[in-house]
């Protein structure tokens, strides 16, 4: 006895669109930590200051980032870098685009000469699009 | 029956009001409840950060205490000889790239510098006696420039008591100047002695005259004429070594720089099985080969300059002292605890750091080493026209203007220093007698603003102050003597540690010096860490949108030198208190960043700096105001 199927009758194969779903989460799971990871690459480990007066401002991906920690130590994009070298990224920068955005991540217990040394360069160069970030509870 | 009916009824009146008995009891017993705790009557949840830190804090300690102990438990733990050497075997392999690596570039940094200095020994080799003998006519030319300037206000009239004595200082003053002459003649011909013997006379004659008469009273101005008695002395000494011909066997002899050890014989060895221990004391021994190596470059370096022996000027540079930690001897012992265990982790940590900053110091040797040679070439000519620009510039008066604005840019021609020892070009000062400022302090510090960034369309067009600097400092000086040369005048790196700095007996300071930034609230800088018979540098810099003429008016409390972009342009010696308006110079800054280096000497007690910058046009606006 014969068997008939009932794709047999309509003549088409279906396609199951499960593997299809799964790989469209996949990717969209894979660019989301893409992105943090790119984003978490430029943050360094500081307890940011709070602050009841912040303007808040979408995030810039091409924004520049300088860190300084408690010890006063400088950060170019989450790199540790040194005086000498992050006045000459500064020098590049304002030359290059001296529009861009500065975004300065401060530790709360940062000596306030390193923050000033930092403003004064950006200043002395000619970049004034300079930002200090702060604590945020959904960002942080 | 009766009983039945009763208990019937009993049950009927239970089943009646009971759940209402017990809802109402129910909703006392709740009531009672909510009145009597609090806790239950809350209806909202207050959030207080302050509360919420203070328990998170309260959480960590005890989590840090909990640690600490476990952490002291582990510690107390024994180790097999076998298992710690393996243990140890096993931390040191995750370390030896990186110390090996480092280690080699400090090898490689060793053998530049010791190129470097072989190469500028070689050169002290190739002096002739005219060489040396032209620079000493050289400083003859300038002292012999600067005679002549002490000696004008001598011979104007009123300059002596007695109107008869009037012949003599005039005689005194063709004397001086026949030694200009006879100097531009030595600098044409520096071995010619007999020239030299005439000049000697004639310094004698002038020197005599001065003094006999200031001794007797016979000028007004007592200091004036006791001034220009000193430099004629100043000049016979200095053509006295005209005199003679220079023992050039000697002044080339190059037999005591002994140059670098042989490099450690761990170094030798293959990296994999270079201890830790090996690589940490190999590095130390090449660290102390590059300074030796590097001061032996820069002796040589101020011979060739100052046309000295290499001994004598070996005697004039200080080397660095570095005190490393002997990281190496704790290193070699075999841990018998976890707790050693940990100890050699964080010491091999220390030990990584320690050879990363050898590394990156010798680096900076290489750079600054390399500065050196480079600017070798043209040493000679620079060094003869600074003997004179540098005379010039210390003999300048108070409140005095002098035009730098010719020889900006480089180093130029005789006529272009010419112009700017006379300052009487089309581009001088016009605005007051004897090109002189008076500067009213009250006002300058009431309005002047700092400023580093200078455009035509600002606004202010008055005086600006530097007020942000690098400083390092401070290096022990003693008797305010302006050598040896420290490190950043040869270059300026910021991020530079030097280790031959001032030490105090029980005070803070070890030697270790650092750049740091500084920024003032008013014009008048203060170095860090003041001290007596000490220096610092300062470094800034300073942005002009197109090339400018500024004027300079600069301070200092005790003694200064300022650079710009690498030029001298005041050099003022001597203890002195600040005072605003104690010189001007009229000088170009290029279109861009310009370089602005500050060495400020301190005698006994204060130790300030300030340099203003003002458009020229200004100054001469508001003369012509008044």
């Amino acid at each position: 006895m014969r068997i008939r199927w009932r794709n047999d009758v309509d003549g088409q194969a279906e396609v199951s669109l499960s593997p299809l779903i799964d790989c469209v989460f996949l990717l969209l799971i894979f660019f989301l930590v893409a992105t943090m990871l790119r984003e978490v690459k430029r943050d360094i480990a500081i307890d940011l200051p709070e602050s009841e007066a912040t303007v808040k401002l979408r995030p810039e991906p091409e924004q520049v980032v300088i860190g300084i920690d408690t010890d006063g130590r400088f950060f170019y994009e989450g790199r540790e870098t040194t005086v000498m070298k992050l006045l000459a990224n500064l020098g590049d920068l304002a030359a290059s685009s001296p529009d861009r955005r500065i975004r300065l991540d401060i530790d709360r217990a940062t000596p306030i000469e390193a923050v000033v040394e930092v403003l004064h360069a950006c200043q002395f160069r000619g970049l004034s699009n300079i930002g200090i970030r702060t604590y945020d509870r959904y960002y942080n | 029956m009766t009983a039945t009916t009763t208990d019937k009824s009993r049950r009927g009146r239970i089943r009646r009001v009971g759940p209402w008995t017990i809802s109402l009891i129910l909703h006392g017993l709740l009531l009672l409840a909510l009145l009597a705790f609090d806790p239950l009557g809350i209806t909202e949840i207050k959030f207080s950060r302050a509360d919420e830190r203070e328990r998170t804090e309260q959480v960590a300690e005890r989590e840090r205490q909990r640690q600490a102990l476990e952490q002291e438990r582990r510690q107390r733990l024994q180790l097999t000889q076998e298992h710690a050497e393996r243990l140890k075997r096993e931390a040191e392999r995750r370390h030896r790239d990186e110390l090996t690596q480092r280690l080699e570039r400090l090898i490689v940094n060793r053998q530049r510098v010791d190129e470097l200095r072989q190469q500028r020994l070689a050169e002290i080799h190739e002096r002739t006696a005219e060489d040396v003998q032209s620079v000493v006519a050289a400083q003859l030319v300038a002292q012999a420039e600067t005679l002549q300037r002490m000696m004008e206000p001598l011979t104007r009239e009123g300059a002596v008591v007695d109107p008869a004595d009037a012949s003599i200082v005039h005689q005194r003053a063709e004397q001086v100047d026949a030694i200009r002459e006879l100097a531009e003649h030595l600098r044409d011909s520096p071995l010619d002695s007999e020239k030299a013997r005439e000049l000697i006379n004639h310094a004698r004659d002038v020197r005599g005259t001065m003094l006999s008469m200031a001794n007797a009273g016979q000028f007004v101005d007592y200091h004036a004429a006791r001034g220009v008695e000193h430099r004629a002395f100043q000049m016979m000494q200095t053509a006295g070594r005209l005199t003679n011909e220079p023992d050039m066997a000697g002044l080339n002899d190059t037999s005591t720089a002994r140059g670098p050890d042989a490099l450690p014989e761990a170094v030798q060895q293959p990296p994999q099985s270079l201890s830790a221990a090996d690589a940490y004391d190999a590095a130390r021994e090449v660290e102390k080969q590059i300074d030796q190596a590097n001061t032996e470059l820069r002796a040589a370096s101020l011979a060739m300059a100052q046309r000295t022996s290499f001994a004598e000027a070996m005697s004039k540079i200080t080397q660095p002292q570095v005190n490393r930690p002997d990281l190496g001897t704790e290193l070699r012992g075999t841990p018998t605890t976890i707790g050693g265990l940990n100890e050699v982790r964080e010491t091999l940590e220390q030990a990584r750091g320690v050879m990363q900053e050898m590394a990156l110091r010798s680096e900076q040797t290489v750079r600054s080493a390399e500065g050196i040679v480079k600017r070798g070439g043209d040493q000679q000519a620079m060094r003869v026209e600074e003997a004179r620009l540098g005379q010039m510039l210390r003999m300048a008066r108070h409140g005095e203007v002098i035009d730098l604005t010719g020889v900006m840019g480089g180093y130029g021609s005789d006529d272009l220093l010419r112009d700017a020892d006379r300052g009487d070009d089309e581009s001088d000062m016009q605005q007051s007698d004897n090109n002189r400022i008076v500067l009213e302090d009250r006002t300058i510090f009431a309005h002047a603003l700092p400023g580093q960034r200078f455009s035509a369309a600002a606004d202010r067009q008055g005086w600006l102050y530097l007020n942000t600097w690098y400083i390092v400092g401070p290096w022990r000086v003693p008797d305010m003597q302006y050598e040896p040369v420290h490190e950043p005048e040869t270059a300026v790196d910021l991020d530079a540690i030097y280790y031959n700095g001032y030490v105090d007996g029980d005070g803070p300071l070890d030697g270790e010096l650092r750049w740091q930034f500084v920024q003032t609230e008013e014009m008048r800088v203060q170095p860090p860490n003041v001290r007596s018979g000490a220096v610092w540098y300062a470094y800034t810099e300073v942005y002009f949108e197109q090339d400018k003429e500024m004027l300079l008016a600069i301070a200092s409390d005790d003694a200064a030198k300022v650079w710009i972009n690498d030029m001298v342009v005041w050099h003022d010696t001597g203890l002195s208190p600040w005072s605003m308006g104690e010189g001007f110079r009229r000088v170009r800054f290029q279109q861009g960043y310009n370089r602005v280096l500050v060495r400020v000497t301190n005698g006994p007690a204060h130790c300030i700096f300030s340099v203003l910058i003002c458009p020229p046009e200004s100054v001469e606006q508001s003369a012509s105001r008044e």
